[in-house]
């Protein structure tokens, strides 16, 4: 599943509407979703943006899809409703700064990103500039593998159109005109995330119904299971005696002792 | 072929930096503060990156000549090893990188100035033989001719008799080297495996026959060339193919002087084969016939002794006059 974390509701009306998503949480934050997208409404700045990111990441089924910061953002120099891709995020304040993944193609632009802690009308001179990314790229860091992260802004305000000009109908109409290069973004950032499998096959599961294995043995269950299939790719499960008095541990040392005993002879 | 450039601050405006940045026009260039933000930040995944990887431009602060364990020394009596880049073009997938580093970017440090400071200072430290090691975070030659790493170091080891650098390559980017005057302290190392295990598990690399070609070529330039057989990897019908393997080897190179053989067989420290066995949970290789003894993760010891002998004796019986090393951590 991929999370948008994003400020405010206009910025999300159209990934809503053309993605079905279903408001499916009221608090502490609004989350719409479906089954492999949701957008969780963080509110303006980074405290709100770090705030909802922790938030969404409790769900740690969601730590395999995309985490997507989107909204729109300022720039000196780029025409209004550009999309940028964000190659780095520096938060004003701190000078921190965070590199969310990038997926060049044509019809992005690829940016550094100032996040400032009201709005600006003296823009940045090499950056573009919001008020959310640091917050988003300070929570999401250490849980989400760097290959997922991406911040994603649509220009919404530059020197002739200032802040000051944006109103909840631009934002929403800025959206709508771009979603199908976001959509098409998405897509390609998806191309290359590996997707683990995080369960045994259903026909295998069933022999352990009833038998209590903790975090831990589920994951060395699964490691160990795997290697047996990579070694004998045409047997679905090895051939050990399993009895009813077995516990866990006892079902994880058989089934390394059957792999350790599999080694090639010359 | 790279889409994206992270470069350190400090080595923006440097005339290496500014002549790699030249050959990849379209890349986007981030500005990073010091490469270990990227390389060494904690949740990466090295497989997702390794099918796309990004470049570092960067400043190899210190650190920069370390020596080698001695069961890998040859024939000198001080050895070190040193590394313009981290990572490499190539995908092998046995290769120990992918379990030490959290990263698959390829990294250049471009401050070859440092380093051949260093390495002067290594050289001039001592009158017995010195040897350096340049392929051991990455392949010596594989971009060669964007880092043009021969061009800049080579020269540095001619007025110096004791001292050699060893490059340690897969690769068939030899033209740097063939437009050089040929210098007798430097060994062109090139790693062979059977086409079988090239096929399998050396993603991206060079034909086996594509290395043989460049060997000769190299040969006859007059450079020295040394043959790496490592690691010497189990499969099936091992007599068979590593026979046809070394004799295939041999045909092509006819009488051509060798200047060294090692033999090492696949062997990796438990925590980098665990770290690559959570990259390819599924990948045989990382399993098959594998054990855990003091700390290194390598074939069981019957299998491996086996191995070893069988490889050391034919390769003797083909060739008797070039001298072969056994690659094995002592512990």
């Amino acid at each position: 599943m991929n999370t948008f974390i994003m400020a405010l509701k206009h910025e999300a009306y159209h990934l809503i509407k053309r993605y079905r998503l279903v408001l499916t949480v009221h608090q502490p934050f609004k989350v719409y979703q479906t089954q492999n997208m949701r957008v969780i409404l963080s509110g303006v700045g980074k405290s709100s943006s770090y705030a909802a990111t922790k938030f969404a990441l409790k769900d740690r089924s969601t730590h395999h899809g995309l985490w997507v910061n989107f909204g729109v953002a300022g720039d000196r120099a780029l025409p209004i409703g550009s999309l940028v891709s964000v190659s780095k995020v520096t938060e004003d304040t701190s000078a921190r700064s965070w590199y969310p993944s990038i997926k060049q193609n044509p019809h992005c632009y690829v940016k550094e990103l100032l996040t400032c802690n009201t709005p600006i009308s003296q823009y940045p001179l090499n950056s573009a500039c919001d008020m959310e990314a640091a917050g988003f790229m300070d929570a999401v860091s250490d849980a989400i593998s760097s290959e997922h992260i991406h911040v994603l802004k649509l220009v919404s305000d530059n020197p002739s159109s200032g802040v000051g000009d944006l109103t909840k109908i631009l934002m929403k109409q800025l959206v709508a005109e771009n979603i199908d290069l976001v959509d098409a973004y998405i897509k390609l950032a998806e191309q290359n995330l590996s997707i683990e499998p995080k369960n045994l096959p259903s026909n295998v599961g069933k022999i352990f119904q009833g038998q209590h294995f903790t975090v831990t043995q589920t994951r060395q269950l699964l490691e160990l299971y795997r290697s047996f299939s990579a070694l004998c790719p045409e047997e679905t499960w090895p051939n050990i005696e399993l009895n009813s008095r077995d516990t866990a541990s006892h079902i994880i040392a058989k089934l390394k002792l059957q792999i350790t005993q599999l080694s090639p002879k010359l | 072929m790279y889409s994206i450039i992270y470069v350190e601050e400090s080595v923006r405006d440097t005339p290496q930096t500014i002549q790699i940045l030249k050959r990849y026009q379209n890349a986007a260039i981030v500005d990073c503060s010091h490469y270990g933000e990227l390389f060494n930040r904690r949740k990466q995944n090295f497989r997702t990156q390794k099918q796309e990887p990004t470049l570092i431009i960067a400043r190899k602060e210190n650190k920069r000549v370390l020596p080698i364990p001695g069961e890998y020394a040859i024939e000198a009596k001080y050895n070190f090893y040193f590394s313009h880049m981290l990572n490499c073009l190539y995908d092998c997938r046995y290769c120990f990188l992918q379990g030490m580093f959290r990263s698959a970017s390829h990294v250049i440090f471009v401050n070859y100035s440092d380093f051949k400071t260093d390495l002067t200072s290594h050289i001039e430290n001592t009158e017995d033989s010195i040897c350096f090691y340049s392929g051991y975070d990455c392949d010596s030659l594989a971009l060669d001719p964007v880092t043009n790493f021969t061009r800049n170091f080579i020269p540095l080891f001619k007025p110096y008799q004791h001292a050699f650098l060893e490059l340690r390559t897969k690769s068939t980017q030899i033209r740097n080297l063939l437009a050089m005057e040929p210098l007798p302290n430097i060994i062109c190392a090139f790693s062979l495996s059977p086409n079988e295990i090239v096929d399998n598990y050396e993603a991206k690399t060079p034909s086996l026959n594509a290395r043989l070609a460049a060997i000769n070529r190299l040969r006859d330039a007059g450079w020295n060339i040394a043959l790496r057989f490592d690691p010497i990897i189990f499969v099936d019908g091992f007599y068979t193919v590593y026979k046809q393997f070394f004799h295939h080897v041999y045909a092509a190179l006819g009488d051509r002087h060798i200047h060294s053989i090692t033999l090492g067989s696949f062997r990796l420290p438990k925590i980098f084969h665990k770290n690559m066995k959570r990259l390819y949970p599924d990948e045989p290789l990382l399993i098959n016939g594998l054990s855990l003894t003091n700390g290194q993760i390598s074939y069981v010891e019957n299998l491996e002794k086996k191995m070893m002998a069988w490889c050391e004796n034919t390769l003797k019986s083909l060739d008797s006059a070039t001298p072969v090393y056994i690659q094995q951590p002592t512990v």
